[in-house]
């Protein structure tokens, strides 16, 4: 049987860093780092900084399956996702890092 | 559930006027409970749910106790069943029954959790992962932080004459977005 | 004398489920009608604990893990066996079996986790 609400996936490319998801969670199972970087746009543009997203953790043994984070993402970097976490020997491997470190 | 809000009762006549509600026919007592005034008023409201025999007619007596010298008298020579719901209203807000058993019921820990004022430790204690900015990797110190609901601003915990009302608004938390 | 679920109906595994809060309905819609069943001597023995573990309900699951016999297959069965759940910041809750001081095999995520999380974890310990 799948179940639509297995588990939440993070689509990186979308993510700005903003903290929303990590600040909203009710649990607080969601960490994020980031750091800024500076670009220009087009030549003489002013610079513009940026956020890049560095890792991003759900501790899974937290996580309600709530959907809040889903919700309040405001680019849609965070989606239901299908497979249920499967069980582990230890709690540190419920720890998944979904991007980066 | 009681038509409008609740007769508030003075304190020193709590007992003589659950009596006569009693005596006027209100035979079955639906619930007792409390609320903590603290930011309104330095009080803990305790409310009791009467109805009469049949669940027709519904009163809802209030009595405002003092959040310090928090004591109202003990009604259980009027309903019996009032014992357990007093006893659990001492267990989370600290009201003692005077003349009734304020034993634990509930709550074996101490302390007075419903209490507005009480804090999770662990909360307190615990990194939030919130309190990072877009585009930070650690926190740096120094920085104004936002606290997570359930933690009062930095410091204000070590501050000796901080209110209870102080505390509680301070805990009461933001919300970080307005929905969609 | 000890009674448990035959859960494969083939002797292979043994499975007391402790339900303790929400969990337990997913623990015993994965149970279906798997019938409680006195556990013989050796069998090999899964316990699973359903739901929060309160401080007041903690020493009762010390003692009927202190009872069993052998050594059985311990799992958390969601988020409250494994850290305290959405109640991991209250004043009357354990943050976990292990958190007391249980020794847990498996920690299975989920609030609740589905039927099927428990089904995969037995299943597991059946083959060895």
């Amino acid at each position: 049987m799948t179940h639509a609400h297995g588990s939440i996936a993070l689509v990186a490319e979308r993510c700005t860093s903003c903290m929303i998801c990590a600040r909203e969670c009710p649990t607080w199972c969601i960490s994020l780092t980031s750091h800024t970087e500076k670009s220009a746009p087009a030549p003489g543009a002013r610079e513009r900084t940026h956020n890049v997203l560095d890792t991003f953790t759900i501790d899974w043994a937290l996580c309600m399956y709530c959907g809040v984070c889903i919700e309040q993402c405001p680019t849609d970097a965070l989606l239901w996702d299908g497979a249920h976490v499967p069980a582990t020997d230890r709690l540190s491997d419920l720890l998944h890092g979904l991007h980066g470190g | 559930m009681a038509e409008g809000s609740g007769e508030v009762v003075a304190a020193g006549e709590w007992f003589p006027r659950v009596e006569r509600a009693r005596a006027e026919g209100f035979v079955h007592l639906a619930n007792l409970t409390a609320v903590d005034e603290v930011g309104l008023s330095d009080h803990i409201r305790v409310l009791l749910f009467l109805t009469d025999a049949e669940g027709a007619r519904r009163l809802r007596l209030d009595v405002l106790v003092d959040r310090d010298r928090c004591e109202l008298a003990g009604i259980t020579p009027l309903y019996a069943g009032a014992a357990w719901l007093q006893r659990q209203v001492h267990d989370f807000f600290g009201v003692r029954f005077t003349g009734d058993d304020n034993r634990p019921l509930l709550n074996h820990g101490g302390g007075t959790p419903l209490r507005k004022d009480f804090l999770l430790e662990p909360r307190i204690q615990g990194r939030w992962p919130g309190a990072l900015e877009p585009g930070e990797s650690d926190a740096s110190p120094g920085r104004r932080r936002l606290v997570p609901p359930g933690v009062p601003e930095a410091g204000l915990l070590d501050n000796p004459d901080a209110t209870a009302a102080e505390i509680a608004l301070s805990a009461s938390g933001t919300r970080v977005r307005r929905g969609r | 004398m000890l009674q448990a679920k035959d859960w494969f109906g083939d002797s292979s595994v043994y499975v007391v489920d402790v339900p303790l809060a929400c969990c337990a309905l997913e623990s015993q819609a994965a149970a279906g009608t798997a019938n409680l069943v006195d556990v013989p001597a050796g069998a090999r023995i899964v316990v699973a604990l359903s739901g929060t573990i309160t401080n007041a309900v903690a020493p009762a699951v010390r003692e009927l893990l202190a009872g069993l016999p052998g050594k059985p297959v311990v799992v958390s069965f969601g988020s409250c066996a494994c850290v305290g759940g959405p109640y991991w910041d209250s004043y009357s809750v354990a943050k976990g079996a292990a958190d007391m001081g249980v020794e847990v095999d498996r920690f299975i995520a989920g609030c609740p986790p589905p039927p099927e999380a428990l089904a995969a974890v037995l299943e597991e310990v059946r083959l060895g």
